[in-house]
């Protein structure tokens, strides 16, 4: 028991922070998608464009007009400034409607990142309490739970969501409202997962020895779940979580890509790629549908880098 | 109930289903503890010894009821730990009655700080008023021969030593009269195993402790026991004081158990009892007497009626044929 | 099968060596492997040198931690590399005509080394052997790749002969059947035939017993004593338990925190310990002989394998320790031709005596 006293006291998660700080494409991942929330949350407020802001041209003059200068667009030779041209005040050009690229991408960003985020947190919510009581408590209530998410594994995700998308259509729900109903919608189909994944570490935690101490010792089952079992679960839970994170702000450019999600006139990054329908924006104008599509890309590669990294820093084998 | 007994247990027994069939259904049972009856006395230490897959472990959880008994009735201190409801077993069994386990890697939290580990069950029983609860932890921790500067650490940093002084301070934290002690030294180091079963002698000595010592190592028993019982595939096949056992070890296997360990004496590579073949498997044990497979005195009768159990004189318990039934 | 056409790799020029005394299996000469690791460098093994004769079994005791495991496992080249990396030492193993260095072999031509000329036996019997293949594939598969032209009657003889050497009377049924229905001192005996099966120079047995019940424990010992004479093979038996040693050992080193604290043979090092260490290690082993009434033990720990003293190691925990032992490592000093202590009090003693 000489062990030096001054030695630095590190809790586990200090030490996985250690690891997971030497990992250089974890580090890449997390500054990208710090400098996308920047991007996404602050750029707006400096951007001098609105989100469905749409761009006339006077052709004679070569004024530009917004669509909220009234006066102006009464002018005659006032004709809609499609597809312009990447220029000093359109950083990316406008799109096929004559909005500006750039503070789109900002609004679509925004709407990527809180669809991605507030669906993982929903699935998690949902699959951690039902698996870890499914894996605390075992037979009939690990049974029901576990037929429960094999029906909810069941269930194709595609269809349901046209059918919840049409549902809502009826229903008259309100366009801008739509992206939030189907968050929710995402993530009571996506909970299974989560709940098999966490279950299966449950079993195991369970039968480890300091469980056994911690029942020995008469503590409550509350206590035992939340304080001995979930914590040791939690490295695989982030790490699912993550990678789900991408997973899911892909699913929402799908889905916006197939008319289900976002709806016109607001911006978000699947229905900017969507753009690319068109062979003649395909071929000659790739300032419309590269930079949201290359966004895309970067998000969902980032938090697979810091999900990959996660889990090696959580493995001290590693 | 005799008073001076902390915990009796009688015909204790342990059946696990095997399941089995196209349609799931229970086929047999395996009988891992098959009617174990002992008693352990007050500031004494019982050991039970044997093999693996001869329950000795089972009977340790289900006296704690970490696992549920198939049958047969516990004690302790005069309270039936078997038909108690989990509401009352947390209350009044749990903190009287805690374990050390073997491995000292698996039973610390890996997320908990020491300190903390050792407090919280006292906390959640409230045996310490809240504002002596770091100081009462201090103390335990002193008492394990551990610095006070450990508390705030992790088990990760700590050796297996270390672990195990760890777990018996937070076993000792709820001021049990029973410790059930699994294998505590197996798992340990030569020169570590001394010093915790001499911790284990001391803190016995000082706070009066009772213990159920669970072990396959015949010469550790031997420093910590008063009483062995010997258990062979789910049963106790011999039972005796100490002395008397190590003396006069009646039951082949017994003798065997005692000839197999290596002595650190390279002249004595001494003649010793090697048993044939292996071990029976708990799920199909042989007839009558489970040990005549491998026993090296087996007469026909030993495969056709089971031995009785019987005391042969001063507590001296056997069950074998070679003595008269 | 798909290892038969596998080329040949080369045996690297520089790996050649010379044996000092050819009546030796393996020599290790100053070995130092260390590992790199996030915390600093671990001096795992931190230069040890030891002989292992012909037809002998040397017996190399320690706690965990003390790098004998790292020691055998360098030797097989088996080591994770890296973090693991040998810097420094020969290994060196002789093959009758010639001799190879293996701590300079590349990781290829060490393949024809494995199993053929050293072969392993490992603690865990339960997860020594792939539970998806049979007794009979996995023994023929150890024979195959060192001998691939052997036909195959002869292979499943040679199978039968190994099974029935390990003293497993119904081999022909046990081939045929998958570990896990095997009980843990079946599947030791199956491990040790596998060792056998190309009748090595060297068995490497890392706690062979550890794992397995007193009363198996003493078959299986039982077994490897008579095997070793049977086919004239050196052992080098790792463990910590000072009885099997007692047993089994002609020679005996005892190692402490990566280093050799006292080597010699086993009637010296029982009968005349001189290092503490190996002293504590005696008294601290709770026999039957031994009627005091506590227990002795070495107090402390073992020392963390980072940033370790430039004096004796063992000076914190030691009960002898002397003004003297705060100077740098002791050296290891012959006592005899075969007996050597690492400890200046044991040296002050002898010259004394």
């Amino acid at each position: 028991m000489d062990s030096a006293d001054n030695k630095k006291i590190m809790s586990p998660g200090q030490l996985v922070l250690r690891r997971f700080l030497k990992n250089k494409l974890a580090i890449a991942g997390l500054v990208i998608i710090c400098l996308s929330v920047v991007f996404c949350i602050v750029g707006p407020l400096f951007s001098p464009y609105g989100e469905y802001e749409i761009f006339y041209i006077d052709t004679n003059t070569g004024e530009e007009i917004s669509m909220y200068d009234t006066e102006a667009l009464k002018r005659p030779g006032v004709g809609v400034n499609v597809k312009a041209p990447i220029s000093a005040k359109h950083w990316l050009g406008t799109d096929a409607d004559g909005r500006d690229v750039f503070t789109r991408l900002m609004y679509g960003g925004q709407i990527s990142l809180q669809f991605g985020v507030a669906v993982t947190l929903i699935e998690l919510v949902i699959g951690v309490l039902l698996g870890a009581v499914a894996g605390y408590y075992g037979g009939v209530v690990d049974m029901i739970i576990m037929r429960l998410v094999e029906v909810f594994y069941c269930i194709p995700f595609l269809p349901m969501m046209l059918i919840v998308s049409a549902f809502m259509m009826t229903l008259g729900v309100r366009p801008e409202d739509k992206i939030y109903y189907l968050m929710i919608f995402m993530g009571i189909f996506n909970w299974a997962g989560v709940a098999r994944m966490v279950r299966a570490q449950m079993l195991s935690i369970r039968e480890t020895e300091y469980m056994y101490a911690a029942k020995a010792a008469g503590l409550s089952v509350a206590r035992q779940i939340f304080k001995h079992m979930l914590p040791n679960a939690i490295p695989i839970i982030i790490v699912m979580a993550t990678m789900d994170l991408g997973g899911f702000i892909l699913t929402e450019s799908t889905l916006t890509y197939l008319g289900v999600g976002l709806a016109f006139p607001y911006a978000s990054l699947g229905n900017m790629v969507n753009a690319v329908n068109k062979s003649v924006i395909m071929r000659n104008y790739l300032n419309i549908w590269l930079p949201p599509g290359l966004f895309i890309l970067a998000i969902v590669m980032a938090f697979n880098f810091i999900g990959d990294g996660l889990r090696d820093a959580f493995d001290p084998k590693k | 109930m005799p008073d001076n007994n902390i915990l009796v247990v009688e015909e204790l027994k342990k059946y696990y289903p095997l399941k089995g069939g196209i349609i799931k259904h229970t086929v047999k049972y395996v009988k891992s503890v098959d009617g174990v009856s002992f008693s352990v006395g007050r500031g004494k230490t019982f050991a039970l010894v044997g093999e693996s897959g001869c329950g000795k472990t089972t009977v340790g959880r289900t006296i704690l009821r970490l696992t549920e008994p198939t049958g047969g009735r516990a004690y302790l201190d005069g309270q039936d730990i078997f038909r108690m409801r989990q509401k009352e077993l947390a209350k009044n069994i749990r903190p009287k009655m805690q374990m050390i386990f073997q491995d000292p890697f698996a039973s610390l939290n890996p997320r908990i700080p020491v300190g903390e580990a050792i407090k919280e069950p006292v906390r959640a029983h409230r045996l310490v008023p809240k504002e002596e609860l770091m100081e009462y932890t201090l103390d335990i921790m002193k008492h394990c021969g551990l610095p006070s500067y450990f508390a705030g650490r992790y088990p990760h940093e700590f050796s297996g030593g270390q672990r195990q002084r760890i777990c018996i301070a937070r076993a000792l934290a709820m001021k049990p009269a029973l410790i059930i002690a699994d294998e505590p030294v197996s798992a340990l180091d030569v020169s570590i195993q001394a010093q915790i079963i001499n911790l284990m002698k001391d803190l016995q000595e000082e706070y009066g402790l009772s213990y159920l010592f669970i072990s396959h190592d015949l010469s550790v028993v031997e420093y910590l026991a008063d009483e062995v019982g010997v258990m062979y595939l789910g049963s106790i096949v011999e039972h005796a004081d100490k002395e008397e056992l190590f003396r006069n070890p009646m039951h082949p296997y017994t003798r065997a158990l005692l000839s197999a360990v290596p002595i650190a004496d390279p002249y004595r590579k001494m003649k010793r009892i090697v048993l044939g073949s292996d071990i029976p498997s708990p799920s199909n044990p042989p007839r009558a007497c489970k040990f005549h497979t491998r026993c090296p005195h087996a007469m026909p009768i030993c495969s056709e009626i089971a031995p009785k159990y019987k005391d042969y004189g001063g507590g001296h318990c056997v069950a074998c044929h070679l003595y008269p039934q | 099968m798909w290892f038969k056409n596998r080329e040949k790799a080369p045996i690297a020029a520089e790996a050649s060596a010379n044996m000092k005394d050819s009546s030796n299996v393996l020599e290790i000469d100053d070995l130092k492997v260390h590992f790199f690791t996030d915390d600093g460098v671990v001096k795992a093994v931190d230069g040890i040198s030891l002989d292992i004769p012909k037809n002998t079994t040397v017996g190399i005791v320690g706690e965990s931690g003390c790098g004998k495991s790292v020691t055998s496992m360098s030797i097989m080249r088996l080591l994770q590399e890296p973090p693991a990396s040998i810097v420094g030492g020969e290994i060196r193993l002789n093959l009758g005509d010639d001799a190879l260095d293996l701590a300079k072999m590349n990781k290829d031509s060490m393949r024809r080394i494995r199993g053929k000329e050293v072969a392993m036996i490992f603690q865990e019997p339960m997860t020594s052997l792939n539970p998806v293949f049979t007794i009979g594939e996995q023994l023929m598969e150890g024979i195959l790749v060192h001998r691939p032209d052997i036909g195959n009657a002869e292979l499943k003889g040679k199978v039968i002969e190994l099974l029935k050497m390990v003293g497993i009377s119904r081999s022909e049924e046990i081939v045929k059947s998958y570990p896990h229905e095997l009980s843990g001192g079946m599947k030791q005996r199956v491990v040790i035939a596998m060792a056998l099966s190309c009748e090595p120079r060297l068995i490497i047995a890392d706690e062979p017993t550890t794992a397995l019940d007193v009363t198996i424990q003493a078959q299986v010992l039982e077994l490897m004593r008579e095997l070793k004479d049977r086919i004239h093979t050196s052992i080098m038996l790792i463990t910590h338990d000072l009885g099997v040693v007692a047993e089994m050992a002609e020679m005996v080193v005892v190692m402490y925190a990566g280093r050799i604290v006292e080597q010699g043979t086993v009637y010296e090092i029982f009968e005349n310990p001189l290092h503490p260490y190996t002293r504590g290690l005696m008294k601290a082993r709770p026999t039957k002989d031994n009627k005091s009434k506590r227990l002795y033990s070495i107090e402390g720990n073992v020392p963390s394998p980072v940033g370790l003293p430039d004096y004796c190691y063992f000076h914190n925990r030691c009960e002898e320790s002397e003004e003297d032992c705060k100077n740098e490592y002791p050296t290891l000093v012959s006592v005899t031709p075969t007996h050597k202590v690492s400890c200046y009090v044991a040296n002050k003693e002898n010259k004394n005596a």
